[in-house]
């Protein structure tokens, strides 16, 4: 396409180009003559009477590359946004989930959000929590309670004994 | 002029679905990060939560500050022998590899059971388990998430009573 193309400058002339220049400033030109004009204008030592049409060109040409330039930083930019904002939302959204939804109680099937009430209910949980020393405290007891009935048992005995 | 505008339009479609899976991603890790672990006795907390003779109560991280726990979880039922049973049921899945730091059976059922589970996203978990019969039927399980190690933590939590 391009040795194509390269081989239809090299038949082209510089009245061509007139004509073709003509065209483009009536905004007559197709796609592929606009190219074309471009590729000739943007080889080296053309006729210095180009050299408007050429700046032209070169100006357009500049101005598209800013363009691009232009829209890949706003995309750049728009993506960091989108991100940094998705971060921040998720932020709140993960710091009101943890304060407010991790801290309820449920009374009797009724849902409670009311700290105090919660740690108050809390507390009355864990003071229900035995602690190692009364299970052993409560064993013991039971022993003494066993040695208690051994010692009546042999009472009784000794009783009838006599 | 008019190539350009069609070509900046379909360019604004996939970066808008790009931004929202990226969105929808972030939003799924984060409540992975809150969601519960996968401890079986968590099914305890929500099966029984609603439950008119329970006790349910959940607090987290600032409101726990006086403690130094990130996550309190207790329930405390009454007057339910078939959920005594469901929760050692529960307790009994999650008790593999961990530690027991006690335990009371009575009458071949565990009545009373303390576990240290092994830590996790750097935090030391804590199952506490009591059933009384006597002067009333109820149970309570208690489940704790913390920084600071079980021993500790039952040192706060015997002294606050």
């Amino acid at each position: 396409m391009k040795l194509k193309q390269q081989n239809r400058i090299e038949n082209v002339t510089s009245e061509d180009i007139d004509r073709l220049l003509g065209k483009y400033y009536e905004g007559l030109t197709t796609l592929e003559e606009e190219s074309l004009l471009h590729t000739w204008l943007s080889q080296m030592g053309i006729p210095s009477r180009f050299d408007a049409d050429k700046a032209l060109f070169g100006y357009f040409s500049g101005q598209k590359n800013t363009s691009v330039k232009k829209v890949n930083i706003v995309r750049i930019a728009s993506w960091f946004s989108a991100v940094a904002a998705s971060l921040a939302l998720l932020f709140v959204i993960g710091n009101s989930f943890n304060s407010n939804n991790s801290n309820y109680v449920f009374i009797q099937g009724k849902k409670y959000t009311n700290l105090t009430l919660a740690k108050e209910k809390a507390l009355t949980t864990l003071s229900l929590l035995h602690e190692p020393q009364d299970e052993v405290r409560k064993s013991t007891s039971l022993l003494n309670e066993g040695d208690k009935l051994i010692q009546e048992q042999l009472n009784l005995l000794d009783g009838a004994n006599l | 002029m008019n190539g350009n505008s069609i070509n900046a339009t379909e360019m604004n479609y996939p970066s808008t679905i790009y931004r929202l899976i990226i969105f929808m991603v972030l939003m799924g890790s984060i409540a992975q990060v809150n969601a519960q672990s996968d401890l079986h006795i968590n099914n305890v907390f929500t099966h029984f939560e609603k439950n008119k003779n329970a006790v349910m109560v959940s607090l987290s991280n600032e409101v726990l500050d006086d403690y130094k726990f990130s996550l309190f979880k207790s329930i405390n039922i009454k007057d339910d022998a078939s959920a005594a049973d469901y929760v050692r049921e529960q307790i009994a899945l999650d008790e593999k590899g961990a530690k027991k730091i006690k335990q009371v059976i009575s009458n071949g059922k565990v009545t009373s059971i303390y576990l240290d589970l092994t830590p996790k996203k750097g935090m030391n978990r804590l199952i506490l388990f009591n059933e009384q019969v006597k002067p009333e039927r109820q149970l309570i399980l208690i489940y704790i998430e913390s920084e600071h190690s079980t021993d500790d933590v039952l040192k706060i939590l015997l002294k606050k009573k």
